[in-house]
């Protein structure tokens, strides 16, 4: 075999490098097919991508509107506060991940559960998720973050923007009015729609049912951020097409209708006694004050998490003070409910102000007693005595002449056992044991004469709140006219606009104004006469009022003989509850107050007083302005 | 009888605009690091000077030096090994006090010496090489590319191993022995796989096959995730691209390493579709025209050293570009007289300096 020459050895050489480059080009355009797939056919959504990298879109919560009062001072406000979030797609690892939380709970203490938590959620969240900022702590107070605000900046892929805490002035004293925020639930979130899942929202009170005007708008801020998830400037317009960030905008702020003067001794009136005030304005339903004792902190309940310590201690307290007992609670209205039997026996004409029934302490029927609390007995009664000294054995008799339904007809035209209407959440309806309610709850039992005694006294089965009570005497006040209760006065947007929030009627009664004037005359004497139940009671250096006691039994005299004497706090429990409610001037009526004490006994006693500095406070205050 | 010329004005053109290219891309992807940009630049003016230098020396002066060039490459390769500056886990560079050099780049040039060299020499018979003839020569080939992987630097390793067997093949080779060879590589990929990758690199092979296939975007690996932004990069540039400083990917540093192995994608992000097939088309030029050459040399060593400088070339360019826009692993093979670094750089004008000094001085 011979050996090639170099001229052929370069011949070969050059028909396979002919090959070779036939090898290049199609190689090159396989690059050239990805590239124009990557480019021309991906590339709009490589570009989202692309974008998706360096811009971080942050919702930025809105500051919430303020709660005010009429005379102008702050309820509920706003404080900035930090917070806190870190970026899954910047960490490859969840050890780094893990690791960068341990780091900053180093500085900021992260409770052991809260981290797991956060680490979990971190861990299910896969895709378009890995983008968006995981909340790691929010509610740092200003002073804190700043302290640290050069460590925290430090880390990659966190990122810390600002939030809102909100705060409460006046504390125990208005938390029954504006009630308090918290974590947005399931159920919320689900219903409100458009909340984000880190948001709070009004949970009692007005900052519950005025949460769709405190609340604000979403802003929506756009950042640039490089590989590390650090904010950075735009190094001269990068990418014109980043959208511009929209400033959250601050919710609408409520003045309400609370005088705050008048509030303060509301909640000043009852200290730690459990019970519950409230003043209304007659003709338009404005609730001037509005007070439940005990009363709670506000301040305590407006975070994301509620400490378990402060939340048991007042869900599990036998006074209840995260109820509002203006609205929530209801009470026998006792000797209050006189005046809605009496109407009625004016009304349907089986009485007239000069009848007379015969007290002698008690009455016997069949084998029942019933016995006034006077056991001596009133004498001859009439109408304005009736009221005047409470007896009940005059309402005992006139029950036998209205029977069930006038009563409770008359007592449904005032709003009994139907809710106000007030513009506040959670509003009990009370009962009005009507025909209906007794075939409903008792059913095949005849409404005997005991039931019958017994609702027209307001004891038995009815029962009102605090509330219904006020509308009660303001409608007798004004002759007829059933107002709706209402806490919001205006709403006050942020550029200034004012919108009034308009006082509403429920309905005028077509009653005689004789009647009303009667049995408003009787209501004087109880304050006024000497022998009135609420006369050495009343506070006699302002203009008259006119009022009704009342001491409603919680349990009968029967069941409270079987308490045992060794039982004394059970014995406190069962106590008569305290009620006094007046208007005033009695002239020129302008409000209603209404004050319960619960278990406080005699209702002209304990209560009075407490609806005497109400008036009191009014009186300096308001008259004189006007 | 072509007359003499002192310039291969051909030849020089599409690699100045490579450059070009390549540096505006750079100073896009190092503009918050404007002295790294200026080092390339001073790269630049001192690799003119190389290639100059080897344009106009006398081409048997390197022929018979390849031999010593090799040997002292192995040298170095081991020296590497030994007291070699470790970056990012690799220990593939010698620290010479102004720069740190890759060793396997010059292993690159010296391979092409040594094989055209050694393939010069050899006498081939009517019916091709017998593979029995060449096994000096692998063997000897063997050294660096073993030393190279474990440096690690697989891609240079298996990046040599090609250009060797491409020199070969380009030769004249006996068929069966051919045929077997291909047969003998097919059983022994496998083997490959299970006893000499590390888990590392078949991570980021099974990465891009499944990423081929899917186009899923979760990547959490690194080597992924690396690829995933180029490749974002690259086809968030469009047809026309982002415009110059405007990427931003490059300017946001999401692309890795955007300055060395994956410029391809800072220029991919800002000049679009339009400015990499501009690019591709200028590397296709160069190697057109260095394989052009080829039937108008008259000496077996030049035309294997034209047959290694364009597979390098070649090589260098698919495996860059083809693990920047993921259709191959993740390996540091830099794009020629695009990336930044001297010692590529040295390398591939060394060899463009031969190029040039055959087109200028070879009688045709």
């Amino acid at each position: 075999m011979r050996i090639l020459k170099q001229s052929e050895e370069v011949k070969n050489t050059t028909k396979k490098s002919k090959s070779l480059l036939y090898v290049m080009i199609v190689s090159f355009l396989l690059l050239l097919f990805r590239l124009f797939y990557l480019q021309v056919v991906k590339g709009d959504e490589y570009f989202l991508k692309s974008r998706d990298n360096f811009i971080l879109q942050e919702k930025i919560f809105p500051a919430r509107g303020d709660i005010l009062t009429s005379d102008g001072k702050v309820l509920a406000s706003t404080d900035a506060s930090f917070k806190i979030s870190i970026i899954p797609v910047f960490f490859s690892t969840m050890d780094q991940i893990e690791e960068q939380i341990d780091r900053i709970s180093t500085v900021l203490d992260i409770g052991h559960d809260e981290r797991n938590i956060l680490l979990s959620k971190v861990k299910d969240c896969v895709g378009r998720c890995r983008y968006l900022p995981f909340l790691i702590k929010d509610e740092i107070p200003r002073k804190k973050f700043f302290k640290f605000s050069s460590y925290l900046t430090n880390f990659p892929g966190i990122i810390i923007s600002s939030s809102y805490k909100r705060v409460y002035p006046y504390g125990e004293n208005s938390a029954h009015i504006t009630g308090y925020v918290s974590k947005i639930n399931q159920n919320e979130l689900a219903t409100l729609g458009n909340y984000d899942p880190e948001d709070f929202t009004g949970k009692t009170g007005l900052e519950k049912s005025y949460e769709q005007i405190l609340h604000g708008t979403y802003g929506e801020a756009f950042h640039i951020i490089d590989h590390m998830g650090r904010k950075i400037e735009v190094p001269e317009n990068i990418d014109e097409t980043v959208p511009k960030s929209k400033p959250a905008q601050k919710g609408d702020s409520l003045r309400t209708t609370i005088l705050s003067y008048l509030q303060e001794t509301a909640s000043s009136a009852f200290g730690e006694t459990s019970g519950a005030a409230v003043v209304m304005e007659i003709n338009t339903g404005s609730i001037l004050a509005m007070h439940s004792s005990p009363s709670f902190n506000s301040n305590l309940l407006s975070r994301k998490r509620i400490p378990d310590k402060i939340w048991r201690e007042y869900s599990q307290s036998v006074l209840r003070p995260l109820v509002n007992k203006v609205t929530m609670q209801t009470y026998y209205p006792g000797s209050t409910f006189k005046v809605v039997s009496a109407l009625a026996g004016l009304h349907y004409h089986e009485i007239t102000p000069m009848s007379t029934f015969l007290c002698q302490g008690c009455l016997w029927f069949g084998s029942d007693t019933k016995c006034c609390w006077n056991k001596w007995g009133h004498g001859y009664v009439n109408l304005k005595r009736s009221l005047k000294e409470s007896c009940d054995i005059y309402y005992y008799d006139l029950s036998e002449k209205l029977g069930l339904e006038k009563i409770t007809h008359m007592a449904s035209l005032f709003g009994v056992g139907s809710k106000t209407g007030i513009d506040f959440p959670g509003e009990e309806a009370g009962i009005l044991p009507d025909r209906e309610w007794f075939n409903m709850n008792y059913p095949g039992m005849k409404v005997h004469k005991g039931l019958l005694m017994n609702l027209a006294i307001g004891q038995g089965d009815v029962r009102m709140t605090p509330l219904q009570l006020a509308v009660l005497y303001g409608a007798f006040a004004n002759h007829g006219v059933i107002v709706k209760p209402k806490l919001g006065e205006e709403v006050i947007s942020q550029d200034g606009t004012i919108t009034k929030i308009p006082d509403e009627i429920v309905r005028v009664l077509d009653i005689n104004d004789k009647h009303f004037e009667n049995i408003n005359k009787a209501l004087w004497s109880v304050t006024n006469e000497l022998g009135g139940t609420a006369f050495f009671h009343a506070d006699h250096t302002i203009p008259d009022a006119a009022g009704k006691t009342g001491t409603s039994q919680v349990i009968s005299n029967s069941e409270k003989k079987m308490i045992d004497d060794s039982e004394d706090e059970k014995r406190l429990m069962t106590e008569d509850d305290a009620l006094f409610v007046a208007f005033f001037p009695f002239k020129n009526p302008q409000i209603v107050a209404v004050a319960v004490v619960e278990n406080g006994g005699h209702g002209g006693s304990v209560a009075a007083p407490i609806v005497y500095k109400l008036l009191k406070s009014y009186y300096y205050k308001r008259s004189f302005k006007e | 009888m072509s007359p003499r010329r002192k310039f291969d004005i051909g030849l020089i053109f599409p690699v100045i605009m490579i450059l070009s290219l390549g540096l505006v891309s750079l100073s896009s992807a190092l503009s918050s690091n404007q002295g790294r940009f200026n080092v390339q630049i001073i790269w630049v003016a001192l690799c003119i000077v190389v290639f100059l230098f080897t344009s106009y020396s006398d081409l048997r002066t390197w022929e018979r030096f390849s031999i010593p060039i090799f040997t002292a490459n192995i040298i170095l390769l081991v020296l590497v090994l030994i007291i070699g500056k470790k970056i990012g886990g690799a220990q593939r560079w010698l620290d010479l006090g102004f720069m740190n050099f890759q060793i396997s780049e010059l292993t690159k040039v010296s391979i092409i010496l040594f094989m055209s060299y050694r393939l010069n020499m050899k006498p081939t018979l009517e019916d091709g090489y017998n593979l029995f003839d060449l096994v000096p020569e692998v063997l000897a080939l063997l050294i660096p590319v073993i030393l190279i992987y474990f440096e690690p630097d697989l891609g240079t390793a298996i990046l040599i191993s090609l250009i060797a067997l491409i020199m070969i093949i380009s030769t004249k080779i006996n068929r069966r022995w051919l045929a077997g060879l291909i047969i003998f590589l097919i059983v022994t990929s496998p083997l490959l796989w299970n006893f000499v990758m590390k888990d590392y690199q078949k991570k980021r092979i099974v990465a891009i096959a499944t990423m081929m296939v899917s186009d899923t975007s979760e990547f959490m690996l690194t080597s992924q995730y690396h690829t995933h932004q180029s490749i974002i990069a690259v086809g968030s540039g469009k047809f026309y691209g982002k415009g110059y400083k405007k990427g931003t990917q490059n300017m946001l540093n999401f692309i890795p390493e955007h300055h060395t192995d994956f410029i391809f994608s800072v220029y991919a992000e800002e000049f679009g579709f339009a400015g990499v097939s501009i690019l591709i088309l200028l590397y296709l030029y160069l190697l057109a025209k260095i394989i052009s050459m080829i039937g108008r040399v008259q000496d077996k060593f030049s035309a294997l050293m034209l047959v290694g400088t364009a597979s390098l070339i070649w090589l260098q360019v698919l495996i860059n570009i083809g693990m920047v826009i993921g259709m191959l692993p993740v390996v540091g093979i830099p794009l020629p007289f695009f990336s930044y670094g001297g010692s590529s750089l040295l390398s591939n004008s060394f060899l463009l300096g031969i190029v040039h000094n055959i087109s200028v001085n070879r009688r045709y």
